[in-house]
């Protein structure tokens, strides 16, 4: 509850320093649906040479798109700006001020902060849904569209679980900076159609770091092409990924020797 | 003489101090180019069901797969050694913070100097992108389109050149707007972004069949990545490739006019703020 209480409190001094500058939160809103509009001409292009790829149409894809776009603003907005700091906090020894406080350490490195521009971004990815499920003639249930949305946040669970595995290197390697931009690029598996990948790439993608999952399995349950093996690998995935990322954060902050890094 | 040599070493030297950061850039770079390496077999096997016997005999836009591949890999190895989006980034970050001062004290121009350490600084990274690409090409070999003749190896050489220099001049102008606009990052991405569509990295421009796509290939974007996988890939005749030398000419000669002019401009505008 408490947890809770500062979550909501970070939450309002976060939407009072965007409003402060709000030509800013504009110009963020068009920056960070720009790969969105690339990714929409190319496959308008694509689907006017062929009629479908791999059984997927347009609006197929573009479901998946829209379900990855929501899922990606959340994350960005409530795990990216966070994280991002904890590279310069093990450096410079703020870490410190952290661990004393009496509060979950991870928690609170995790969601102190709220980008409030990249939760804007969250209209197009559902503008994008909406619009695929009308033209696609979806019939969506109460009971379905819950799910979706439980999928939706398990999915920005997977990705911040990989991102803090990733981020907790710095423990080990002295600099972890590199990260963020990694994962990000790391992302373009994730809001494709899951039938492309095969083999090594396929074992990869769904069960080592399940990227390929996080958009994939909202977007099946919308579309009524579940797997229902792969929805329970996916809930699965993210407990696993929690289990081991606290693990290594554990490990990681013995080795944390305050300011001297 | 002596003075550009000097720079060119300083820029040889950060090129290298900064080496982790290229390779970093370069494998996770890779990720978006494995994407497309699984995406156009994929979309290429969809083609039996409108009519083609197999997948080798598919053409998509009049691309092969094998073509597609090549074309994919290619455009990624142009782009890492030929990119300069920070270019725009540095000049803004001089205007802005009046870090451009000390520049023009100095017996040297200061576009001279950022040409010159961009493309000594690229050295090690264009040499870099050549072995992999090598590399790349050997292992996809099955799939993978080799030129038919040699002199179309060094013509793409000489368009990547072409590719450099437009992208200096472009990456240029972008920082140059400081002089006016004080914050130039977000058009940076704008334009980023749509420089990857315009120049062909994402898709061909063959694939736009409407009048548009003709436009684009007359555009100095497409010299960037189209024009010269264009080459490698044997799709030009020689009337082609002059025809496109000269149009590349006329589009380095135009942005060289409009960069000096900027410069010239933005220079009496200047405030020499800090510093």
């Amino acid at each position: 509850m408490k947890a809770l209480r500062i979550f909501l409190l970070n939450c309002k001094i976060s939407l009072l320093n965007e409003m402060a500058h709000k030509i800013n939160f504009l110009m963020r809103f068009l920056s960070d649906s720009i790969y969105f509009v690339i990714y929409y001409i190319f496959y308008t292009v694509i689907f006017t040479l062929v009629p479908n790829i791999n059984g997927w149409v347009i609006y197929d894809i573009l479901l998946l798109m829209g379900t990855f776009h929501i899922i990606i603003s959340l994350f960005a907005a409530v795990f990216i700006p966070n994280l991002a700091q904890i590279p310069m906090l093990v450096k410079s020894g703020g870490l410190d001020g952290f661990i004393v406080k009496p509060i979950n350490s991870r928690f609170l490195l995790s969601a102190r902060f709220i980008d409030i521009g990249s939760l804007i971004n969250i209209i197009l990815g559902v503008a994008i849904v909406i619009n695929s499920i009308i033209r696609l003639g979806l019939d969506i249930s109460t009971a379905t569209f819950l799910l979706y949305i439980g999928y939706i946040l398990i999915g920005v669970f997977i990705m911040y679980n990989i991102l803090f595995i990733l981020i907790c290197t710095i423990f080990w390697l002295h600099d972890s900076s590199w990260s963020i931009g990694f994962f990000m690029t790391f992302n373009s598996f994730a809001d494709k159609p899951i039938s492309i990948y095969k083999g090594m790439i396929y074992r990869f993608l769904i069960y080592l770091f399940p990227i390929a999952l996080v958009a994939n399995i909202p977007a099946s349950v919308m579309l009524k092409n579940f797997d229902s093996n792969l929805q329970i690998w996916f809930v699965i995935a993210a407990l696993l990924l929690f289990y081991f990322s606290n693990i290594i954060w554990r490990k990681g902050i013995t080795l944390y020797e305050g300011a001297s890094i | 003489m002596s003075k550009l040599l000097k720079t060119a070493e300083i820029g040889l030297q950060q090129s290298i101090v900064y080496k982790n950061n290229f390779l970093l850039g370069f494998v996770s770079g890779a990720f978006g180019l494995v994407v497309q390496l699984v995406f156009w077999p994929v979309l290429f096997s969809s083609g039996t069901e409108f009519g083609y016997a197999s997948i080798e005999s598919t053409t998509i836009a009049g691309y092969y797969l094998n073509e597609m591949i090549t074309y994919s890999v290619l455009v990624y190895f142009i782009q890492r050694g030929t990119s300069m989006m920070n270019i725009g980034s540095i000049i803004q970050g001089d205007i802005t913070s009046g870090g451009l001062n000390i520049h023009l004290i100095r017996p040297i121009k200061y576009l001279w100097t950022k040409w010159i350490m961009s493309i000594s600084g690229q050295l090690i990274n264009f040499g870099l992108s050549i072995f992999v690409f090598l590399c790349i090409s050997i292992l996809l070999k099955a799939n993978f389109a080799f030129p038919e003749a040699a002199v179309n190896v060094f013509l793409v050489v000489l368009f990547v050149f072409f590719a450099y220099i437009l992208s200096f001049l472009i990456n240029c102008i972008i920082g140059l707007l400081a002089f006016w606009l004080l914050e130039v990052n977000s058009l940076n991405t704008f334009v980023g972004m749509g420089v990857a569509i315009l120049s062909g990295a994402i898709f061909p421009l063959d694939f736009i069949t409407t009048n548009f796509g003709v436009l684009l290939k007359y555009l100095p974007f497409s010299y960037l990545a189209f024009i010269p996988t264009q080459v490698y890939l044997g799709k030009f005749s020689f009337t082609d490739v002059i025809h496109n030398i000269a149009i590349c000419f006329s589009w380095i000669g135009l942005l060289i006019i409009v960069t000096k002019k900027l410069w010239e401009n933005g220079i009496r505008r200047y405030s020499a703020f800090g510093g």
